[in-house]
Formats: C-alpha cells, sequence, structure tokens
C-alpha cells in the first residue's frame, strides 16, 4: 500500500491559477466552489514589500482533526493516507469546516462540506492529479512516500520543507519547500 | 396579556414565522443563512444552545427542590420539568434545521465517531430526554421517590451533555478563542441565569393567571422573589467570568484569542456585546434587583426578560467571535483588525422565535392535559397567599 504526499515549491508558483481551473474542471465544480486555491500574502513592511504565493488545499494530516470530530466517520482516513469523505453518511453538521486550521472545506449545494481529494484514481495509476499535471513549473509533486526512488522522496531529500501550522499538531501530508 | 388566549396567539404568530423561516432554508439551504464557509456555524448553532442551554438551566434550578429537597423551591417542580422538556425538543428542532443531512443521523448509530464531541452530545442529550421523559411519567403518576432517583440522574445528565456541549467548541484548536475549558464551565453558568430567568419570568406569570392553586408564598418571600435573588448572584459570577475570559485573553495577545476579545468589545460584534451581552444580560437586571425593592416580583419578571434576551446574544456572539478570525496559516499573513463577515438572516430569525413559540405552545399543552400543582408533601413552610397562613401539609 503507497502511503501519498505532496510537495509544493511555491517559488515556482507565477498565480495564473490553472491548478484552481484544472480542479474546477476535473471536479465539475461551480465557479463559486474550489477545493485548491492560492492565497496571495503581501509580506514585508514597505518599501520592501514583496507579494508571496501560497497554494493551499486539503493537507491529508495524519492527524486529522475533520476525521476526529466527525460523528458518523463520513470523513475518515484512508490507509494510504488520503482523507476522504462518504457523503452518504455526512449529516452536515459543518463540524469539520470549523475544526480544520486550513480553512479547506467548502459547502457544497448539499450541505456537505466537500475538500481536495487528491484524486485517488490519477495516483493509484502513478500519474499526477490535474492540478500537477497541468501546472507549467512542476510547484506540486505527488509520489509515494515510501517508495525511496519516488519523485517527491528527491525533492524531499534535497531541499528543506517545512508544514503549514506545525504547532496545531495536524501532521499535514504537504510538505512545502523553504524558501 | 395574562390569559392563556393571548399565548396560545402569541405562540401561533411565533410558530407560523418559524415555520415561514425553516421553509425558506429547506428550499435554499445556506442561501438562507447568514454564515458562509469562513464562518460556517452561526445563530441556529447558537439557538440550539440556547434552548438546550434552557432545559440544562430550568432542570438545575428546579433541581434545588425535588432533588436536594430545599422546601422553597418545591413549587417549581413539575412546571419546570414541562418547560425543560419543552425547551429540549424545541433545541433537537433547532438542530436539524441547522444540519445539512438530519436523516444522515441513523449513522450515528451504526457507524459512530466515538472521537466526535458531537456524537457525544446526540448520546447524552438522547439519553437525557429519555430520563427527563421518565421522570415526567413518574411525577405525573405520584411516584415521587422514584421520579426523585431519576430526577438525580437528570441533573447528572444535564450537567454533563451541556458541559459536552461547551467541549465541542472548546475542543477545536483551529478556533484559538474556543480551545480550552472556559465555554464548557461558561455554558453550565450561562444555562443556570437563562433557568433562573425562565423560571421567574414563568412563575410571575403563573401567579398573576392564577391558574394554579399552589401557594407561591414561602416564610413570607414569594417564589420569584427567591429566584431574583439567585438570579442577582449569578449575574455576579457571570460577570467575573467575563471580566476574566477578556482579561486574560487581552493580557495575552494569544493569536486568535486577542482578535475575537477586540471583536467584541470594538469590532463588528461590539453592538452586540456591549448592548445585549453585558447591559440586557447582566447590568441592567443587576441594576433592577439592586434598586430599592428590587426582589419585588414584577422588578424581577423585568430583569428575567432582560437577561434571557442577553442570553441568547451571549451565544450568537460566542459562536460568531469563535470563527470571524481569519486563520492566520504563515505568521503576517492576516492583516490586524480583519475579520470575516457573518450575520442572523431573517429565516434564522425566523426559526429561533418558531422555536421559542413551539416551547410556549408544548408548555401549554403540558397545563392543559397534566396536573402540574404540587402534590401536597411539603411541611409548614409554604403559606397561603391570601391569608398569610401556613397551608396545611
Amino acid at each position: 500500500m503507497a502511503r501519498y504526499g505532496l510537495v509544493i515549491d511555491d517559488s515556482k508558483c507565477t498565480g495564473c491559477t490553472a491548478c484552481t481551473i484544472a480542479c474546477q474542471m476535473h471536479n465539475n465544480l461551480g465557479p463559486e466552489m474550489t477545493y485548491n486555491r492560492l492565497e496571495m500574502l503581501e509580506v514585508g513592511t514597505y518599501p520592501n514589500v514583496k507579494m508571496e504565493i501560497m497554494p493551499m488545499q486539503c493537507m491529508h494530516c495524519d492527524n486529522a482533526p475533520c476525521v476526529s470530530v466527525c460523528p458518523t466517520q463520513a470523513t475518515y482516513k484512508r490507509e494510504d493516507g488520503i482523507v476522504a469523505i462518504d457523503y452518504d453518511k455526512c449529516i452536515g453538521c459543518k463540524y469539520c469546516m470549523t475544526a480544520c486550521p486550513y480553512g479547506a472545506r467548502q459547502l457544497n449545494e448539499d450541505r456537505v462540506p466537500e475538500k481536495c481529494r487528491w484524486c485517488p484514481e490519477y495516483l493509484e495509476k502513478g500519474e499526477q492529479p490535474p492540478c500537477a499535471a497541468t501546472c507549467m513549473n512542476e510547484v506540486r509533486v505527488f509520489g509515494d512516500l515510501d517508495d525511496p526512488n519516488s519523485k517527491i522522496n528527491k525533492i524531499l531529500a534535497e531541499n528543506e520543507v517545512v508544514t503549514l501550522l506545525p504547532e496545531k499538531g495536524t501532521q499535514p501530508r504537504i510538505f512545502y519547500v523553504k524558501k | 396579556m395574562y390569559n392563556r388566549k393571548t399565548w396560545l396567539i402569541i405562540s401561533g404568530l411565533l410558530i407560523v414565522f418559524g415555520l415561514i423561516g425553516a421553509g425558506n432554508i429547506f428550499i435554499h439551504g445556506e442561501h438562507a443563512m447568514g454564515t458562509n464557509n469562513h464562518v460556517p456555524w452561526g445563530s441556529m448553532i447558537a439557538g440550539y444552545i440556547f434552548f438546550v442551554g434552557a432545559s440544562a438551566g430550568l432542570s438545575m434550578v428546579s433541581s434545588l427542590g425535588h432533588v436536594f429537597k430545599i422546601e422553597r423551591f418545591e413549587v417549581l417542580g413539575k412546571r419546570a420539568l414541562v418547560a425543560g422538556i419543552a425547551t429540549l425538543l424545541m433545541g433537537f428542532v433547532v438542530i436539524a434545521l441547522e444540519l445539512g443531512k438530519p436523516f444522515n443521523l441513523i449513522y450515528i448509530l451504526f457507524s459512530p465517531g466515538i472521537s466526535s464531541a458531537i456524537f457525544w452530545m446526540g448520546a447524552l442529550y438522547g439519553t437525557l430526554l429519555v430520563l427527563l421523559l421518565a421522570e415526567f411519567y413518574f411525577v405525573i403518576k405520584g411516584k415521587h421517590k422514584t421520579a426523585s432517583t431519576i430526577g438525580i440522574f437528570v441533573v447528572i445528565a444535564d450537567v454533563a451533555a451541556h458541559s459536552n456541549l461547551g467541549a465541542v467548541f472548546g475542543y477545536i484548536s483551529a478556533r484559538p478563542f474556543w480551545n480550552g475549558p472556559f465555554i464548557p464551565v461558561y455554558l453550565i453558568m450561562l444555562a443556570v441565569l437563562l433557568g433562573l430567568g425562565i423560571l421567574a419570568v414563568m412563575f410571575y406569570i403563573i401567579d398573576k393567571t392564577r391558574i394554579t392553586p399552589d401557594p407561591m408564598m414561602y416564610r413570607n418571600e414569594h417564589i420569584v422573589s427567591i429566584l431574583g435573588k439567585l438570579m442577582a448572584l449569578f449575574i455576579v459570577i457571570t460577570f467575573f467570568f467575563n471580566i476574566w475570559n477578556i482579561m486574560t485573553n487581552l493580557y495575552g495577545r494569544v493569536p486568535g484569542q486577542y482578535e475575537a476579545i477586540m471583536a467584541l468589545i470594538k469590532g463588528p460584534l461590539s453592538f452586540n456585546f456591549w448592548v445585549f451581552d453585558v447591559m440586557l444580560m447582566m447590568v441592567l437586571p443587576f441594576i433592577i434587583l439592586m434598586s430599592k425593592n428590587g426582589f419585588q416580583p414584577q422588578k424581577v419578571f423585568l430583569a428575567g426578560i432582560l437577561t434571557i434576551i442577553g442570553n441568547l446574544f451571549a451565544r450568537i456572539d460566542l459562536v460568531f467571535a469563535g470563527q470571524i478570525v481569519p486563520q492566520e496559516y504563515l505568521p503576517g499573513s492576516v492583516e490586524s483588525g480583519t475579520y470575516y463577515h457573518a450575520f442572523v438572516s431573517w429565516s434564522e430569525w425566523g426559526v429561533l422565535l418558531g422555536a421559542a413559540g413551539g416551547a410556549i405552545l408544548l408548555y401549554l399543552l403540558g397545563e392543559k392535559f397534566f396536573k402540574l400543582d404540587m402534590d401536597e408533601h411539603h411541611e409548614n413552610g409554604y403559606q397561603d397567599v391570601k391569608s398569610g397562613s401556613a397551608v396545611k401539609a
């Protein structure tokens, strides 16, 4: 069984939002819904200011708050590490939305809080999901963390990486290349 | 204003408004609510904790009589129990409308998420409802010993359920303002204050309508006056809870907590906070109660109404304050003083007022179909209102 992870090198991101659109197209989302987004951050103090772009989506945490707060196990952790949703079990309490420190959830028209799926239909075939495949600069690289020859492991070995909000204890599966 | 017909009309109007609001939410879903992806919990969650909090408060205050055997509170017994059941059921109605897919609640039985505070909320409130109905059954049957024993478990279940409801918020580390042991304890305080307010209003009206031969006087003191004294005490306690919650959050400047408190005291929630949470829930009732002859029933009645309204807003503000502060993924990524917007929509007001109407109607039905007067098993402290003489035991 693979143990999936994602490394993001946001220093390569141009902010073209192709990843967001590819995700919307693949998952049949309306224009107001998106499973991934680009946070535009203004960093520094005038006049030494620059804009940084941070791609954000579900972190598929190993200690996912959305999994532990779900009263019906509608949100659950798969063996391969993907945090998935069983739509038939969701009661629509939105507890997962309040519990997620990354703002990853979005409510759909059926009143179910949805999020990035990591598209297992691609990962299981060894392919990159649409958000990564469409990117011109290879900002996102998905892969098997247990495979020593995987590209993601090579990037992790060559670069210093950080996770977001480590103090929350969520143990995210998304690693950001440190700038 | 005190006759039954007037209350039936009031409850009917409120229920109609509630049905219209509920219908709008049913058709348009979240679009009919003041919530959004950033602030997913709104006034319906606050309304739910208000109604189940009312139930908890009614049970806790009335337990002084029928569980802890303080004679002067025995008159509250059955009526507080009926009101407790009515408010609990209306809390369930509100949360059912808040849930996106309430019918999927069946999976709480088939695939329970036992690490979820909402799972335990369902388990504890389900148990509480069964216990309350059992207590009511035995009380009506006149089996006081059994009812009294169940009453002990009702109080335990009530405190467990309501403080666990606080833990639904307290467990969430993603929302620093909620995270910690404060809310479970604070909700119990709010519930007692709310219970005292509701009982004061109820028994003032019950006394005026003279629908019961029960003596309202105990050793020359009206039950509403006694409730007023407890109300003053619990206002002081609630005030201290608020003061130290504000002070510690301001002093430490912990990210997320500080901004939430600032939202309350000078931000987008400040009007609600100062007018409703502070003035209506605490300061004005306290001034009324502490004024000359402040514990006269009509003054306690007024203080009760004010504190009930303030109590609802305190819960709405508690729910909003935890979420309107943007989450900071990286240090400095959120500009200080920015807040997400959320509001209470007319449909949500409809549901909240409709639930209040439903609780009034259920209580009136309880008065009509059951004998809610005291059984004469008390001792000599009670006095007839007119003669001032002790009622025969």
